[in-house]
């Protein structure tokens, strides 16, 4: 069969470009697509048209276990570093990489945005009390590399370690009554609570009773948790912002 | 810092610190990396990879409204690119829309079979995809590049902007569009269709054909 109508050839193709065309219409389209030149024509035409609009879109670099996973597929190359299962896993797959997986490689990519991150972390904290240890400070941020929350490390002159959490940002999709529960990602293993930034509070100082295991930490997130934080021990809502902790 | 850090191209990302617009500025590199892809040359399709993701991944994010969907269509992606660069025509098309067709297509594959049950939408999914949509005026308005497309739709009155966008950036079939804007399917079909033919007309009359990008 063959599609005879210019019009309707064209109108076809803007809707399966522009992905409004589903279903059963949409692999029936594809056969017209492979066997009809004029259909093919139009479809190129209509991508020319309508597909640079998503240069548009902010560019966002994928995890790097996305390249490793090419490589593996096409090329056979097996990094070392991964661990033994992938966190890419198949579409048809149902259960997604553990989020904190992703963040730990995710966190050598990110390592590009620190100058900035220090200088602002620092900017923003510098108003506590003088402390006698190390200083670290942290910036969480979102996929887009906006800043949500400064953390800062510091040692109380009691001798405790505590960490100074400031919200700069609350989450746009956040419901009033959630809470900003914070997390260290180790290198291997589950996340672990730091503690939790109330709802309507912007600060809170949160005491670290094993300020080693945040130092080693690969990572720090933020996740969106219901009153009270998390009830399971590992995030549960949303995971919002992440960064590393940097000396100053 | 760990020592996860990926072999030989990527590192996506710390390149570029101004926005550069892959569609114009580096068609040239782009279509010649992809005839090296062709050749068998992992290098340049290392290149390629590193030029391009970046772009690919943001689309594919706003369409699947998931990270670790946009991951794995991306992988394919580009699994899909390396099978079949020979394919590619320098003279037919811009690198850039030709590798953004391959993955919009397994996007929407991937949307389709959703919407046929065959792959599952899981609760991670369900509780993410309205999160994280950005209002669609804003995903137009934010750093265009491609300023013809950009200058056509904005010349278009609301309603069909926001229908295109919601359909182009979130992948979001005709009644999906009509159930996020409050608004009956036919007016939404004949917005969408409207829009269609004006941004048609609109590039049509700025530019001839061979000046596309």
């Amino acid at each position: 069969m063959r599609l005879r109508d210019e019009d309707l050839i064209d109108r076809l193709a803007a809707d399966y470009v522009l992905g409004t065309m589903r279903g059963r219409a949409r692999a029936r389209f594809e056969r017209h697509v492979a066997d009809d030149a004029r259909v093919r024509g139009a479809v190129a035409d209509w991508q020319e048209r309508l597909l640079p609009l998503a240069s548009s879109l902010p560019e966002e670099a994928p995890p790097p276990a996305v390249w490793t996973a090419i490589e593996g597929r096409l090329f056979g190359v097996v990094k070392q570093s991964a661990p033994a299962a992938s966190p890419i896993r198949r579409p048809g797959m149902a259960t997604a990489a553990r989020w904190w997986e992703r963040l730990a490689l995710w966190q050598s990519v990110a390592a590009f945005a620190t100058v900035a991150a220090i200088a602002f972390g620092v900017a923003l904290l510098r108003q506590g009390p003088p402390t006698a240890g190390d200083i670290r400070v942290a910036l969480l941020q979102d996929a887009t590399g906006q800043a949500g929350v400064a953390l800062r490390l510091e040692r109380a002159t009691d001798g405790s370690d505590v960490l100074v959490a400031r919200v700069l940002r609350r989450p746009e999709a956040m419901g009033p009554d959630r809470v900003i529960e914070l997390w260290a990602v180790p290198p291997a293993g589950a996340p672990r609570s730091l503690g939790v930034v109330q709802a309507g509070a912007d600060a809170v100082r949160l005491p670290v009773r094993d300020a080693s295991a945040l130092l080693a930490a690969a990572a720090l997130a933020a996740s969106i948790e219901p009153p009270g934080g998390s009830p399971t021990g590992a995030p549960t809502g949303p995971v919002v912002y992440q960064g590393a902790l940097y000396p100053i | 810092m760990i020592d996860a850090h990926p072999s030989t191209p990527p590192a996506p990302g710390t390149q570029s610190t101004a926005p550069v617009d892959p569609w114009a500025a580096r068609r040239d590199e782009l279509a010649g990396l992809l005839v090296l892809t062709a050749r068998g040359d992992r290098d340049a399709f290392g290149r390629l990879y590193q030029l391009s993701s970046p772009t690919l991944f943001a689309m594919l994010r706003r369409l699947l409204g998931r990270q670790s969907w946009a991951e794995e269509i991306l992988q394919e992606c580009f699994v899909s690119i390396w099978q079949h660069a020979s394919r590619y025509d320098r003279d037919r098309s811009a690198p850039m829309t030709w590798m953004a067709a391959i993955a919009r297509n397994a996007a929407l594959d991937l949307l389709r079979r959703r919407d046929a049950g065959e792959a599952p939408l899981d609760d991670e999914a369900a509780a993410q995809r309205p999160d994280e949509r950005p209002l669609p005026l804003e995903a137009l308005q934010a750093g265009l590049e491609a300023r013809r497309v950009r200058e056509c739709m904005q010349a278009l009155p609301a309603p069909q902007q926001q229908g295109l966008a919601l359909a182009f950036f979130h992948g979001m079939s005709h009644s999906e569009v009509a159930e996020q804007l409050d608004q009956p399917l036919g007016t939404v079909k004949s917005w969408v269709r409207r829009g269609l033919l004006a941004l048609k007309a609109c590039l049509q009359g700025t530019s001839p054909p061979e000046a596309r990008t």
